[in-house]
This record gives C-alpha cells, sequence and structure tokens, in this order.
C-alpha cells in the first residue's frame, strides 16, 4: 500500500472522527459535553485562551505563508 | 507538589515544546511565534503579566460578517507568501487578540464529569491528529520525500493556489475563531 494514501486517509479520519465527536457531543450531551460547552469551561483560564488563540492565528499563517 | 501539578495548566508544556520543535526544524517566524507565546504564558505562570479587560469583549454579527467578508475578498485577490498577505494576517491578529484578553473570574466552577470526559476525548484526538502530522514530517525527511509521506500543509498547497479556495479557507478559519474563543457566545 503506497504511504501517501495510508497518510491521506488517517488525515481524513481525523476529520471525520472530529465531525464525529462534535456530533456525539450535541446529540448526546449527558454522555459527553458539546464542544461548545467544552470550550466554555477550558477558556476560563487565560493561559488557555492565549495557546489556542495562537494555535488557530499560526494555521492561518502556516498555510497562507507556505515557506517564510 | 500534586497540590501544584493540578493546578498546572498543560498547556505550558505544549508551548515550551512547540517553540523548541520549530528552532530544531529551523523554521524561523515559526520559532519566534511560539517562542513569544511560551514567553507570553511563562509570565501569566509567573504571575508578572495580569492586564486585560475585565470583560469579553463581544461583536456584534454585522461587524464580523463585514470583516470576514472584507478579509476573504482580500485573500482571494493576494497571492500566497507574500508581503500584503502577511499584513492582512497581522492585522488580523492584532484586531482579534484583544477579545482574548480579559481578566479570568476570581471563582472557578468545577467541571463535571461530561466535561471531563469530553476534555479527554478531544485531547486525544488532537493528540492522535498531532502524532499523524509528525510522522509524516519525520518520514518525509529521513524515508522518502515529501510525495510518499505528504504533510496537511502539502496535501492543501495546490488547492490554496485556487483563489476560490483559499477564500473558502480563510472564511472557515475566520469562522472557526469565532466559534472558538466565543464572540458570539452568551
Amino acid at each position: 500500500m503506497q504511504p501517501d494514501l495510508v497518510i491521506t486517509a488517517l488525515y481524513l479520519l481525523c476529520v471525520l472522527l472530529g465531525f464525529g465527536l462534535a456530533l456525539y457531543g450535541r446529540l448526546r450531551p449527558n454522555q459527553i459535553a458539546s464542544l461548545d460547552t467544552l470550550l466554555r469551561f477550558i477558556l476560563r483560564h487565560r493561559i488557555t485562551r492565549v495557546s489556542l488563540f495562537v494555535v488557530w492565528w499560526w494555521t492561518g499563517w502556516h498555510f497562507l505563508m507556505p515557506g517564510v | 507538589m500534586l497540590k501544584a501539578l493540578r493546578g498546572f495548566n498543560p498547556w505550558v508544556v505544549v508551548a515550551v515544546a512547540t517553540a523548541i520543535f520549530h528552532i530544531w526544524r529551523g523554521s524561523g517566524v515559526d520559532a519566534v511565534i511560539f517562542v513569544f507565546t511560551a514567553a507570553v504564558i511563562l509570565s501569566q505562570v509567573l504571575g508578572l503579566t495580569k492586564i486585560g479587560f475585565r470583560y469579553q469583549r463581544k461583536l456584534n454579527p454585522w461587524t464580523i460578517g463585514v470583516g470576514i467578508s472584507f478579509v476573504g475578498l482580500m485573500l482571494f485577490f493576494l497571492p500566497r507568501a507574500s508581503i500584503p498577505t502577511a499584513g492582512v494576517l497581522v492585522a488580523v491578529f492584532l484586531v482579534t487578540i484583544p477579545l482574548i484578553f480579559y481578566k479570568d473570574l476570581t471563582v472557578q466552577p468545577s467541571s463535571t464529569l461530561q466535561v471531563r470526559r469530553s476534555r479527554l476525548l478531544w485531547s486525544l484526538w488532537a493528540l492522535t491528529f498531532s502524532l499523524v502530522e509528525l510522522f509524516a514530517f519525520v518520514a518525509s525527511k529521513t524515508n522518502g520525500g515529501s510525495d510518499e509521506y505528504p504533510t496537511i500543509s502539502l496535501l492543501l498547497d495546490g488547492p490554496l493556489n485556487q483563489p476560490v479556495f483559499r477564500a473558502t479557507f480563510v472564511v472557515a478559519w475566520l469562522l472557526m475563531g469565532i466559534f472558538l474563543f466565543g464572540i458570539r457566545r452568551r
């Protein structure tokens, strides 16, 4: 099996798992908290806010400014 | 010791490790971004910087809509990896960072079982994604090449050179930021 196909499939699987987890949290909030609730909870701390903000902003930078 | 560890924020480790990783891979700008982040976070841990708004600033839907449309349109026309694009991204950073700089509540509610489960599952998800990306990066350097072991940035490289996909990506990225940081959350 070609490694590039395996890696692409793993990325797609991760994306699907993310959507699945988000959906499950929304449909079964008594099992796991929804993403919205989780974010509300973890963002109470400024260190988490700063970290998540940089990860988010850097994602945009990384894809739009390749090689910089 | 255990009491100190209980209050320890794992993001401190993530920021410092990411800074070291970018220094190791020789990516200058990325290293600067994460070293600066690690420094800000460590200054928070040590209690050196406590400035911030009393409450989180909220934006109305019109401001958000106009802002996202404007940035999406700009990056539709601007080429990637250009100085104007860097300017737009830095402007996005400067405009949005005040929205997360508000003071923490002095009394924090404790987490529920559902929140702890959700936090564990999302942490495992993020770890898995990062490990796949790390594996692809290391394997591309040691085994074959980036064609055989493509990182996610390489997979999206071609589509992002198309203006329509680039603008769509930018809009999705900005909307994700609005969701993540609760700019509209009540």
